[in-house]
């Protein structure tokens, strides 16, 4: 089973240096934006984000209202739900520019 | 590669040379990229890789790099205060001295099948006095 796609693998280091030198983002913040785009690789299937379509999009926000919260026990985290698709939306933009789309 | 040089303060050959004896890369193309969780898995291996912890019933070798089973099963306790000491054996293959540092207490989970001798007695027979050093002084 594949854990990671190594052309998404360096979208998202071009993304956390641009977070991390432009945006001037703290470590915790860039980890947690690394955590958001894991999440939806691995909800994803490691497809490559260049063949980004919406209903992956759509199906990861159900996903995520599918899991439960570790310190809520029962509902979904509702940081993650704000969070989540904004890093994962931003990582797009940079893998469109990639594509040249 | 140099930022993971940079991350651990060494020189990037040393990283480079860490990818030549096994660390995976993502992929082939340059610049070359690795996994955190890679990384941090193979330093780990390489770390753990190193340690020989003894057995019960064992000590190590110093000239052999290796737990040795003391030879005979014999091995002597030596104490140096009332709760530690040391077990001295022999080794079996290059015939060495071979110490393994013990506590007291723990000694019935360390012996294993070795067959321990207390030494009770003073090592010298006889006590002497320390020689003084301070000999300009007739009188010390």
């Amino acid at each position: 089973m594949t854990k990671h796609n190594p052309e998404n693998e360096r979208i998202k280091r071009k993304y956390f240096a641009y977070l991390k030198e432009a945006k001037q983002h703290s470590e915790p913040t860039v980890d947690a934006a690394a955590k958001a785009l894991s999440r939806f690789e691995e909800c994803n299937r490691y497809r490559d984000f260049k063949a980004f379509h919406l209903e992956q999009a759509i199906a990861f926000k159900r996903h995520l209202a599918e899991q439960t919260g570790q310190r809520s026990r029962g509902e979904a985290e509702q940081g993650d739900f704000t969070c989540h698709p904004d890093a994962v939306e931003a990582v797009l933009f940079l893998a469109c520019g990639a594509a040249g789309v | 590669m140099e930022e993971i040089a940079s991350l651990f303060g060494t020189h990037k050959n040393t990283v480079r040379a860490w990818v030549k004896a096994g660390l995976p890369t993502s992929d082939r193309k340059r610049p070359i990229l690795i996994l955190g969780c890679e990384l941090a898995g193979y330093l780990k291996a390489r770390r753990s890789k190193n340690k020989r912890p003894c057995q019960p019933g064992e000590i190590y070798c110093v000239r052999c790099r290796a737990p040795k089973q003391p030879a005979g099963d014999m091995a002597e306790y030596q104490p140096i205060t009332e709760s530690l000491g040391n077990l001295e054996g022999i080794c079996p293959d290059c015939d060495g001295m071979i110490y393994r540092r013990a506590s007291r207490a723990r000694l019935p989970g360390i012996r294993g099948k070795l067959d321990i001798t207390f030494a009770e007695a003073e090592r010298q027979v006889s006590k002497t006095d320390p020689p003084i050093v301070n000999s300009d002084f007739s009188q010390g």
